[in-house]
């Protein structure tokens, strides 16, 4: 058994210890925002945050978070206020969808290390895959909520 | 999803049989109420819904006034599903900030309304593709939206006994100009159920719309910024089991065995099953099932294919420029004679690799057989064409199967492909529970329907005048069609390979089109775009390469051949000024490209501006000027272009799938990459609107992006890239 917190809330899940974190969110703690895209850390669209660092939780073991607190784009807010999916809504970002899960989690643990980035700090910190190519409103997004 | 949709579906059903007068043209009423149970999915609010009052093929009226608009096509991020919400609630006079959508099917006014037609290419079936749903859909929302305006319109107006024509709507209320007097839609809506349908409403004056024509977010933006927008890979059955498989690396093999113990120890995995060229292990979790998979040591028969590699499928496509059995599709003048009378041509090969579409979403699809049938649901391109797959697959009639369109993560082309939903099936009737199908990353690149290898042997002459005198082009390949679609290539040539090869751009006198078909080690399927996007970087850069044999410049010996299309000249125009060409900055070139689209009323011209960085090309600013017609929310239209510009732009720098032993050798965006934030340039899109009806939006910013590239990299550097990807040239 595994223990963490959830978006705030205590979960206990009874799998192999190898299993990734991502899976485990999805299939045992039924939240599907954080979506599945590759399986090897290279796309992002995973995207979550453990103890408030961005991580890609489809290359993480379940086992490492025990203990720890796991944050997921339902966790960001209850009603849409958090100050990115705020901007994510004013500069209309999403086309598709599947990546902005993923790419507001990177975001957010983005923002959380430089609140006043430039289009540099942005570009390096952002290495999200958008096949849909939403990217210019992403980048007007980000720094539309870093000074919201 | 919802218990709230499932109960307005059952509600709906009461009220479409009591009110089925208020449905367009005439269809047997049972059958739609049975396929409009549970028929809808995506939508872009999952909350609960009032009750229908007033419903058509396109629109549900709700008690609260609220409606909900049927959208044909799949929601695959092209934003079409708003867009034509926008049109049905202008058009009726509805409240934008009370309007939702829902992904339908199971109607056949849901049929592609351009290539859908009997005789067309998808007679009878909804297809979203071609990027023809907003122009498609145009008239025929406004014409449903419209029979409900003025059946609710009419039905106030007896109430009141006035006139109708002194009667409005607006903000979902119908209004008496002269008495002030209003009612809200749903209090008039029992009333106008009672009325014949009109046949033939009048349509609202363009001077009236607040919402066509003006740009407004997307429905469904919100739901995608929270994680409850609901795609197939999220869709949740009682007691459904996932399933992970994969694909025999070579086509034309099959699994022969596998250690299927090995599989069945580790804890959680319910079956293994070795079905046509695929082993499938179904378990309680997908990542048990995948991981199971990878230890199973699966053995595949022997297959021809297994000699193929990029080299040989490129003699092949070489041999086939050089050999006899060309097969000419166009033929204007004596191209022969005026090659012979040229003052300048040019002659050149050119190639574009095998592509992958990698979407974001993996194919994913759940499929759950029922008491009396089989319900599917996925992102579906095309859901009566895979419903019927899916029957076929599962020895079910047709109208067994319930078809559920989800969100999908990306199409481009390849949630219209009958594969992913034929597993799905053949997987959940053999573990007799529902399936939650995904494919892993590495089985989606390297079993895709791939955009063909294709080469092309290209040849332009300018006559004394410099005008242009011939083309003469050879194209050779494989067309997605003669995998997917065999009976639609008649007399050995595939549409869908030529497409765009023809003289609507440049009205050469003189030319020669011809295609030598070949075969494939790979399947082929539509990438966006299909053939244009191939077909548009060879006419491009033969142009190009025209252009500098002629020591002219390519703009302006392009411009006297325009003349006779003032639309195309006019984009052209806009993008050379925006993008200032004439006047290069230092250590920067410009190249140049454009089109015609004539089916879908599209003119695109396109610059892009390079620079060296440590001696590699680096896109600075891409320009786009587009003339598509009428633009319904112009703000969709420029997110849908600039994506389509980076999409291009991925594939033309970087996009390469190769084959070695048969096996597709790329697995994972590791080797198959996609561009990031740190590559991607400005990309500034204008445009110029024409009054006519709306035209494409979808694909019609891939085309011009890779022929303008190479031809900036040839300003730039010298270096002419015949061959794409660019990346390869630079190493």
């Amino acid at each position: 058994m595994i223990s963490f917190r959830l978006n705030g809330e205590p979960v206990s899940v009874d799998v192999d210890p190898e299993k990734p974190l991502l899976w485990a969110i999805r299939e045992n703690a039924g939240l599907t925002g954080t979506k599945f895209g590759c399986g090897k850390g290279l796309c992002g669209a995973c995207t979550v945050h453990v103890d408030g660092d961005a991580q890609r939780s489809c290359s993480v073991p379940v086992s490492e978070v025990e203990g720890k607190s796991v944050l997921t784009v339902e966790g960001l807010s209850n009603d849409r206020s958090h100050k990115l999916q705020q901007a994510w809504i004013e500069h209309a970002v999403p086309q598709c969808g599947y990546c902005q899960s993923g790419m507001l989690m990177a975001a957010a643990g983005f923002l959380a290390t430089n609140t006043d980035p430039s289009d540099a700090d942005i570009d390096a910190a952002i290495t999200n895959i958008c096949r849909c190519g939403t990217y210019h409103r992403i980048r007007a997004a980000i720094k539309a909520a870093a000074t919201a | 999803m919802t218990q709230g949709q499932t109960r307005a579906h059952k509600l709906d059903r009461r009220q479409f049989l009591r009110r089925s007068g208020a449905v367009a043209g005439s269809v047997v009423l049972l059958q739609i109420a049975i396929s409009l149970e549970g028929c809808t999915s995506g939508s872009s609010s999952p909350d609960v819904l009032a009750e229908t009052v007033a419903s058509n093929a396109f629109l549900r009226l709700h008690a609260d006034n609220s409606i909900s608009f049927l959208s044909p096509a799949a929601e695959i991020g092209q934003g079409t599903s708003s867009t034509l919400a926008m049109i049905a609630c202008d058009e009726l006079g509805a409240d934008w900030n009370k309007t939702r959508f829902e992904l339908a099917t199971g109607l056949p006014e849901y049929r592609n309304m351009l290539l859908g037609q009997p005789g067309q290419l998808y007679a009878g079936e909804q297809v979203t593709g071609g990027s023809t749903v907003t122009a498609g859909f145009f008239m025929p929302v406004r014409t449903a939206a419209a029979q409900m305006r003025e059946m609710l319109t009419l039905a106030a107006a007896q109430k009141w006994q006035v006139n109708p024509a002194e009667c409005s709507t607006a903000d979902a209320a119908v209004k008496h100009v002269g008495s002030g007097r209003s009612i809200m839609f749903a209090a008039i809506a029992p009333a106008a159920a009672e009325l014949p349908v009109p046949a033939k409403p009048a349509l609202r004056d363009p001077a009236e719309w607040k919402l066509i024509g003006r740009p407004q977010k997307r429905l469904d933006i919100p739901s995608k910024v929270d994680g409850s927008a609901i795609f197939a890979v999220d869709v949740v059955r009682p007691g459904m089991l996932y399933a992970a498989i994969r694909h025999a690396p070579v086509v034309g093999s099959k699994p022969v065995r596998a250690d299927e113990a090995k599989a069945r120890a580790r804890k959680g995995v319910k079956h293994v099953y070795l079905i046509d060229n695929f082993a499938a292990v179904v378990a309680d979790s997908w990542w048990t099932a995948n991981t199971a998979l990878e230890e199973m040591d699966i053995q595949w028969s022997d297959a021809p294919n297994a000699q193929a590699s990029t080299a040989t499928e490129l003699a092949k496509l070489k041999a086939a420029l050089d050999g006899p059995g060309a097969l000419p599709f166009e033929v204007k003048g004596d191209a022969a004679a005026a090659f012979a009378a040229a003052k300048t041509k040019v002659a050149q090969d050119y190639d574009v690799p095998h592509l992958a579409h990698a979407t974001m979403e993996p194919m994913s699809v759940v499929a759950e057989f029922t008491a009396d049938g089989l319900s599917i649901w996925t992102g579906a391109q095309g859901p009566t064409v895979q419903r019927r797959a899916a029957a076929s697959a599962a020895g079910l009639p047709e109208e067994k199967v319930h078809l559920t369109v989800t969100y999908a993560g990306g199409g481009f082309g390849r949630r219209g492909d009958l594969d992913y939903v034929e597993q799905a099936v053949k997987i959940a009737q053999r573990a007799a529970v529902p399936i939650k199908l995904i494919w892993s990353r590495e089985e989606d690149i390297q079993h895709d329907q791939y955009r063909p290898f294709t080469a092309i042997r290209a040849e332009a002459a300018l006559d004394a005048k410099d005008n242009l005198s011939a083309l003469r082009m050879r194209v050779a390949g494989r067309g997605p069609w003669s995998d997917q679609r065999p009976y639609l290539v008649q007399k050995g040539v595939d549409f869908m390979l030529i497409d765009a090869l023809n003289t609507k751009t440049y009205p050469a006198a003189n030319a020669l089109f011809e295609v030598a078909p070949t075969t494939s080690a790979v399947r082929h399927g539509p990438w966006r775009g299909i053939a244009v996007p191939p077909n548009i970087f060879f006419l491009e850069s033969l142009i190009d390469e025209l252009a500098v044999a002629a020591k002219l410049d390519p703009i302006a010996m392009r411009r006297p051949w325009l003349a006779g299309d003032k639309r195309l000249l006019a984009v052209v125009n806009k993008a050379a000024k925006e993008a200032g060409w004439g006047a290069a900055r230092e250590g920067h070139a410009l190249g140049f490209a454009c089109y015609t689209e004539e089916r879908w009323l599209c003119r695109v011209a396109t610059v892009v501006d390079t620079s060296l960085v440590d001696g590699k090309p680096k896109v600075d600013r891409i320009v786009v000027a587009v003339d598509h017609g009428f633009s319904v929310n112009p703000a969709n239209v420029i997110a849908q272009i600039q994506g389509a510009a980076l999409f291009a732009l991925t594939a033309a720098l970087k996009g390469e799938i190769t084959i070695k032993d048969g096996q597709v050798e790329q697995s994972n965006f590791h080797d198959y990459p996609a561009i990031m934030l740190a590559e991607v340039p400005p990309v500034d899109v204008f445009l110029i609107a024409g009054d006519q009806i709306p035209g494409a939006a979808g694909e019609i910013g891939v085309p011009a992006i890779a022929p303008a590239l190479t031809a900036s990299i040839f300003a730039l550097t010298g270096k002419r890239i015949r061959s794409l990807p660019v990346s390869k040239h630079f190493a």
